[in-house]
């Protein structure tokens, strides 16, 4: 099985730094050294919500402020997990991490109304595309009530329905006692279902339907050798033989794929997620951005399109403001046009919000580019439908978006 | 920690985490003027030089190597430095912390096994202002350390080299925002996600030579606090020391002053892959005595500007 990378999010005090630490300590991949340091920090037991904690701020309040990745393996699987923060003013962070894994884990407390914050780490799942697993925990408080979790699933599943997502699994679970994280627990034998690190080490990555699409951006230029150039990229999605006829999404031009290097080593196939060197029959060459695909497969480009925006800096977004899209290996101006409605957090219904939005609010924006883009709608091919836009004064990146 | 048993998993995996380190190094070579790569002859940046070897074949590394040289190296890593940039022909930026402690008239604490850890950071924010460096690209791993933990791939530098933890760029999928004002730099980690097992398990898939310091050889040490440190010349030899020659290797290369040994048998790749398979300790717990000074020992080096 590939590496999972998964994202943990959970609302403040719901335990998911003792959730992580449990997952850690009872898969034995806390070095010992580690778990001295743990136990003396908090004088006598190892703390396990330390775990993640990286920072001095971060132990000093006992909250997570950015994203950490930890990295451990069981007999079955590698994973990378990121822990992101739950605060809502940190939620750029949880965005950073959720952006590059495959499942999001929601831990939420049993027996507690749904916060705020829970219904923000669902949008931004729904958003993202990222399928859903949600640990009930403190189960041990509520005395391992069957009915309790039931009630709460329930009342989860009508409460996110309009997100519209794959229904979650639900797991029952004490990140302090153990049950169900690592080890199955005895309190709750009516709990016929997975552990969490069995749910983790099953997990199937969904393939799209056009994974076979080819999808490749063009990052550098290399000059081989007097006449012959060279192009450098990462295979985003789909397959490349030598003899391979490719076109530039951009520019329509034609190339036949000549010789293949992948990682430094001549190849006669390159797949997808594969760093390339290609060079090509023809001696006209591509630029840096393009996107390269195979004929008839390619996206038109664009000057124009609607996306969904994710919000994060601290000033409001107005329309008509100017930024850098940075997309692929791409740099465009680019204009908010129009901000034409916002995400409502409790109804998760489109709202009007008068073209001016705050930090993360997210919203349906149309956007217009100086120079005509090859973004794609996420829904059908997330690598190619995706980009951020950088603050020209600041340097900062401001926003997520994705084409709808 | 549990052990995997999977070989052609193993290839996958390592295939995905060069191509992305190769990605980023590419991505740095097109977004700045005037990359560099800080290389220390351990492990970490020979992989790194190696990476880069790669990802611009059949061309050279189009940047130089820029060491900070503590003063307090082991010899077969200089040795071994020099000889890798003989055979490649690199060009080879070396700045003395020596020369930054004359330069300011310092004073170095006189403790008994010195750590240059803190001066580093000033000789090297003196050579990116020297040479105007707007990326140094570092062999950080976030699995080292907890502050490494936190750091984006691309992390922003103000002015003065500083990391504020708290202000961090967004960082979003595969796009990395280069763009920096004049007199900021970005340090660039393309091994952010690999583990110390994926790093030797790279050197043994790629014949990867290391300095002889990584395997077990013997030497006369010295037992301090639980850590073997070994015998360099200006130590002063107390008393209580015992001093006994046995087996080890060193799993990091840092000063030879302050990081330790650890008793080993292990004579080859493979065998250390065996030996970190077992281990119950990490990678910095069991080599660096400077690092246990406080619990923020890291996050506080790097705020101040620290690879």
């Amino acid at each position: 099985m590939e590496v999972l990378r998964f994202l943990t999010a959970g609302s403040v005090d719901s335990g998911k730094s003792t959730l992580i630490g449990r997952l850690l300590f009872d898969s034995k991949n806390i070095p010992d050294d580690q778990l001295q340091e743990l136990s003396s920090l908090s004088g006598g037991q190892p703390n396990l919500a330390l775990v993640t904690d990286g920072l001095r701020a971060e132990r000093q309040q006992g909250i997570t402020i950015d994203v950490a990745y930890r990295y451990f393996s069981s007999h079955k699987r590698k994973f990378i997990v990121a822990d992101a923060p739950g605060h809502q003013e940190f939620t750029r962070n949880l965005f950073t991490g959720a952006s590059n894994c495959a499942l999001m884990v929601i831990l939420i407390e049993v027996n507690r109304p749904f916060t705020e914050q829970t219904r923000r780490h669902c949008m931004v799942a729904a958003l993202l595309e990222i399928p859903l697993v949600v640990a009930v925990n403190k189960m041990d408080s509520v005395d391992y009530s069957e009915q309790l979790f039931n009630e709460l699933k329930e009342k989860f599943i009508t409460t996110m329905a309009s997100l519209r997502m794959r229904e979650p699994e639900f797991i029952p679970v004490s990140a302090v006692k153990g049950d169900n994280v690592v080890e199955r627990s005895a309190n709750m034998s009516w709990y016929k279902g997975q552990t969490l690190l069995e749910f983790l080490e099953a997990f199937q990555v969904r393939e799209n339907e056009t994974a076979s699409v080819l999808r490749l951006y063009v990052q550098n230029v290399l000059s081989v050798q007097k006449n012959e150039k060279a192009i450098t990229g990462r295979i985003q999605r789909g397959a490349i033989k030598a003899g391979d006829l490719i076109i530039s999404a951009n520019t329509g031009e034609k190339y036949t794929v000549k010789n293949i290097f992948s990682l430094g080593e001549k190849s006669e196939q390159a797949n997808s997620g594969d760093s390339v060197t290609l060079t090509f029959e023809e001696d006209n060459m591509c630029n840096r951005g393009e996107l390269l695909c195979k004929p008839g497969e390619g996206p038109s480009p664009i000057n124009e399109f609607i996306a969904t925006i994710c919000w994060f800096d601290d000033s409001m977004l107005e329309a008509g403001t100017q930024f850098l899209l940075q997309y692929g290996t791409n740099l465009v101006p680019a204009v908010v046009r129009s901000i034409n409605s916002k995400t409502d957090i409790h109804s998760f219904q489109q709202i009007a919000c008068s073209n001016v939005i705050s930090m993360n609010d997210v919203a349906e924006v149309s956007i217009t580019t100086e120079q005509p883009v090859t973004l794609e709608a996420y829904s059908a091919l997330q690598q190619t439908g995706v980009g951020i836009l950088i603050d020209t004064h600041s340097n900062r990146t401001v926003a997520g978006i994705l084409r709808r | 920690m549990p052990a995997l048993n999977m070989t052609s998993f193993q290839t996958s995996h390592l295939r995905s985490l060069e191509s992305e380190a190769i990605f980023i190094l590419r991505e740095v070579v097109a977004q700045f003027k005037n990359p560099v790569l800080l290389f220390s002859g351990g492990k970490d940046s020979i992989t790194l030089f190696h990476l880069a070897q790669k990802a611009f074949y059949p061309l050279p590394v189009p940047f130089s190597l820029l060491h900070i040289d503590t003063g307090h190296n082991f010899p077969e890593t200089l040795a071994f430095r020099d000889a890798l940039v003989e055979k490649f022909g690199l060009r080879l930026i070396i700045r003395k912390v020596q020369d930054t402690i004359a330069e300011r008239g310092w004073q170095e604490a006189q403790d008994r096994f010195p750590s240059r850890n803190w001066l580093q950071t000033f000789t090297l924010l003196d050579a990116i202002r020297e040479f105007g460096f707007d990326a140094c690209i570092g062999g950080g791993r976030r699995d080292e350390e907890r502050s490494r933990a936190k750091e984006r791939i691309f992390s922003v530098r103000d002015s003065e080299g500083k990391w504020d933890p708290g202000l961090q760029r967004v960082e979003l999928w595969n796009i990395f925002n280069g763009r920096i004002h004049q007199g900021e730099n970005v340090r660039v980690f393309p091994i952010s996600n690999w583990t110390e097992l994926d790093v030797w398990e790279f050197i043994q898939k790629e014949k990867i030579e290391l300095p002889s310091i990584y395997f077990a050889h013997q030497r006369q040490m010295i037992l301090w606090k639980d850590k073997w440190l070994a015998v360099f010349p200006s130590l002063k030899i107390e008393s209580t020391d015992h001093i006994e020659t046995l087996s080890v290797r060193y799993r990091t290369v840092g000063d030879m002053t302050c990081t330790s040994a650890v008793p080993s048998h292990a004579s080859n790749v493979k065998e250390v892959i065996q030996e970190l398979q077992n281990t119950r300790i990490s990678e910095r717990g069991q080599t660096r005595i400077d690092d246990q000074v406080t619990d923020a020992a890291m996050e506080d080096r790097k705020k101040m500007g620290y690879f």
